[in-house]
């Protein structure tokens, strides 16, 4: 069903696309967004919708699901759940602040949506293999310059540099998801 | 049929069932980074001793310089990995800001249609990602852009060799360590071993250093590349053992003449010596054991002590008595020995170990394990009375006595060493060391004056006065 719902967009614009290399984009294209982690058609929708710029969950639930009736919110409440389904993926920020909160995708997002798209950007992903061994060494050299000998000197040094790397990557990643 | 001309049928959607609670990424980040951050700081401030004693240079003793320039390379390596990141970034999507719909931007060199079109930042047209670099699509502004991309990194990379290269010669040419190790007093004179000239050559090499606490001045004993250890002081006269003739001897030098003289030319070993007076005693293994010798500076004439094949070890030595470490009854207990009368007998018969005496007329002090836990015991030659001085239940090793005077290191549950003074006449018990300095030991006193050594990769030797509370560090390499 999923794949049928996003061959019916790309076939919406087949008159803007060159034919020769319209297939190889279209399995390029689903191959993205399932990876993007958008596994519902209508979470795929609702990032089809915010690359063309920000938008409220109301604005969202009009554009994909078309308008409902006065008192009527089950269309508005979906398109929550699933822009809520993304945030917590990532993919998805709003404004802490403020009302209406328009939903806009995350960095992460961008460069995940590139990078999978374009087939040729090395693959982004959230936390890497490194940053989760920086995080553990950190950790273990915390709890060493705690507990551990006081012959061990060079541990608190090492402990300082990693400790503010490590702060500085966390800070970075949350800056990509907001 | 929904306003962008889809059929979307969300009853039959194969969406994943949506959990009660979706908490956003976001959140679950922030709660990741203030748990990190928060076990970070609580590690920091229970390690906080460790961290002082790293960056006061207290244990490290890096020259001043190194700070900065570590301080210069972190940042130089934070701004390289920004810099790389960015040319990153640059790569990566541009398309909301941009106005572009979906599938509608076309690469202007191959003219393939874009699902995500990739803009140039410095002419603003759209390429495919193989288009994208300056350089590939003849951008107006690609010298620029290749400055902007290589000539920042290699600007830092300089920088950042530079740093490094300066730091590593700065580290190479401080020393790495030394020990200054087991200080004697006796008056105004402080003795002790270090290793600060150990080379490739000599890497067991140990000198014999002094200090004059009145002069406040400190000066090179002995000058050879042997090893030398153990150095015991009474009024003018300096005993050390001394490995210079291949095996471990006994050597003496007067202070007031400056001349060394050998005590013994056996090629065993004879190491551990003490001198009070014209007596010198040692530890000598020429009989295949340990037994003590004593030599009288006067007569010249050298004396077996012990003969027995267990293991005697001279520990202290005060007027005509002397205190050995014995073996013979299967654990380590106290034998005193009268030298003019020579009569023995063991002060302690304990079956539990009793180590490291120190005699100062009719009191003799050490550390007994009979508790459980190393604890100071004193005896009274002239009462026979023996009483126990610690009861911490911690470890307190290497007393020394002058006259109603004890000091000694202690290590108490969850603390560092320290240095102790107890004083028998009032009864009041004191730290003269502040906390969270490891590792001080083998305390010695002479009047007012406490001396250790302290510290871990720089081991010196410290004074402090009981009269006037001051501390002050002797070594001075």
């Amino acid at each position: 069903m999923g794949y049928h719902y996003i061959q019916q967009i790309f076939l919406c614009q087949v008159v803007v696309l060159a034919e020769d290399d319209l297939e190889d984009r279209l399995k390029k294209s689903v191959r993205a967004l399932g990876e993007l982690e958008a596994r519902s058609d209508l979470e795929i929708a609702i990032v089809d919708a915010l690359l063309d710029g920000p938008r409220t969950v109301a604005e969202l639930s009009r554009i994909i699901l078309g308008p409902e009736p006065r008192g009527h919110q089950a269309n508005y409440m979906k398109v929550k759940r699933s822009v809520e389904t993304l945030e917590s993926k990532g993919y998805l920020s709003s404004s802490i602040l403020g009302k209406p909160k328009p939903y806009r995708l995350t960095p992460y997002a961008r460069e995940k949506l590139g990078s999978l798209a374009s087939g040729e950007l090395p693959k982004s992903r959230l936390l890497t293999v490194w940053d989760l061994v920086l995080y553990t060494i950190t950790i273990f050299l915390a709890s060493m310059t705690a507990f551990g000998q006081y012959d061990w000197y060079w541990i608190p040094m090492f402990f300082v540099y990693l400790a503010g790397i490590s702060t500085v990557r966390l800070f970075q990643t949350l800056r990509r998801i907001s | 049929m929904n306003p962008n001309g889809h059929d979307l049928d969300l009853e039959e959607d194969g969406a994943e069932p949506t959990p009660l609670f979706v908490v956003s990424m976001r959140r679950k980040m922030v709660l990741g980074v203030w748990v990190f951050s928060s076990y970070l700081v609580a590690c920091s401030l229970l390690g906080l001793s460790r961290l002082e004693i790293v960056f006061s240079g207290y244990e490290t003793r890096y020259p001043p310089l190194v700070w900065p320039i570590f301080l210069l390379l972190f940042v130089g390596i934070s701004l390289l990995y920004i810099s790389l990141t960015n040319q990153d970034k640059a790569r990566q999507l541009d398309h909301p800001s941009s106005g572009n719909e979906v599938g509608k931007g076309k690469c202007l060199i191959c003219e393939k249609s874009l699902y995500l079109p990739l803009r140039c930042r410095r002419c603003g047209k759209t390429y495919c990602v193989r288009h994208l670099p300056p350089g590939k699509h003849e951008c107006e502004q690609r010298r620029e852009a290749f400055i902007d991309r290589y000539g920042r990194a290699l600007l830092v990379t300089v920088i950042i060799v530079v740093l490094a290269t300066a730091g590593a010669l700065t580290l190479i040419k401080s020393r790495t360590r030394y020990y200054d190790l087991r200080p004697s007093i006796w008056g105004e004179i402080v003795v002790w071993e270090s290793d600060r000239h150990t080379d490739k050559k000599s890497p067991d090499r140990c000198e014999i250093y002094l200090y004059n606490l009145t002069a406040q001045r400190e000066i090179r004993l002995t000058k050879n590349p042997a090893n030398k250890w153990g150095p015991h002081i009474y009024e003018s006269k300096v005993v050390w053992a001394d490995n210079r003739s291949g095996n471990w001897d006994i050597y003496l030098m007067d202070l007031k003449t400056g001349t060394e003289s050998q005590l013994t030319s056996d090629p065993s070993i004879q190491d551990s010596p003490l001198i009070y007076g014209d007596n010198v005693v040692w530890r000598d293994l020429r009989n295949g054991n340990s037994d003590v010798y004593m030599l009288n500076l006067l007569s010249g004439h050298e004396k077996q002590l012990t003969d027995d094949p267990t293991s005697q070890i001279p520990a202290s030595i005060y007027g005509d008595l002397l205190i050995w470490k014995d073996s013979r009854n299967g654990n380590v207990d106290l034998c005193i020995y009268d030298l003019a009368e020579s009569v023995e007998r063991f002060l302690t018969t304990n079956p539990a170990s009793q180590l490291s005496p120190s005699m100062w007329e009719d009191q003799v002090v050490w550390q007994d394990n009979r508790t459980g836990y190393w604890e100071i015991f004193i005896y009274n030659l002239t009462s026979a009375e023996e009483r126990q001085i610690t009861s911490n239940q911690g470890y307190n090793r290497n007393p020394s006595i002058y006259r109603d005077i004890i000091t000694w290191s202690s290590l108490r549950f969850g603390d560092t060493w320290d240095i102790y003074v107890h004083n028998l006449s009032t009864g009041e018990t004191k730290q003269i060391t502040e906390e969270g300095k490891p590792w001080r030991n083998h305390p010695k006193v002479f009047d007012n004056i406490v001396v250790w050594d302290e510290g871990m990769r720089y081991r010196e030797v410290y004074s402090y006065d009981l009269k006037s509370g001051e501390q002050q560090i002797l070594s001075s390499p």
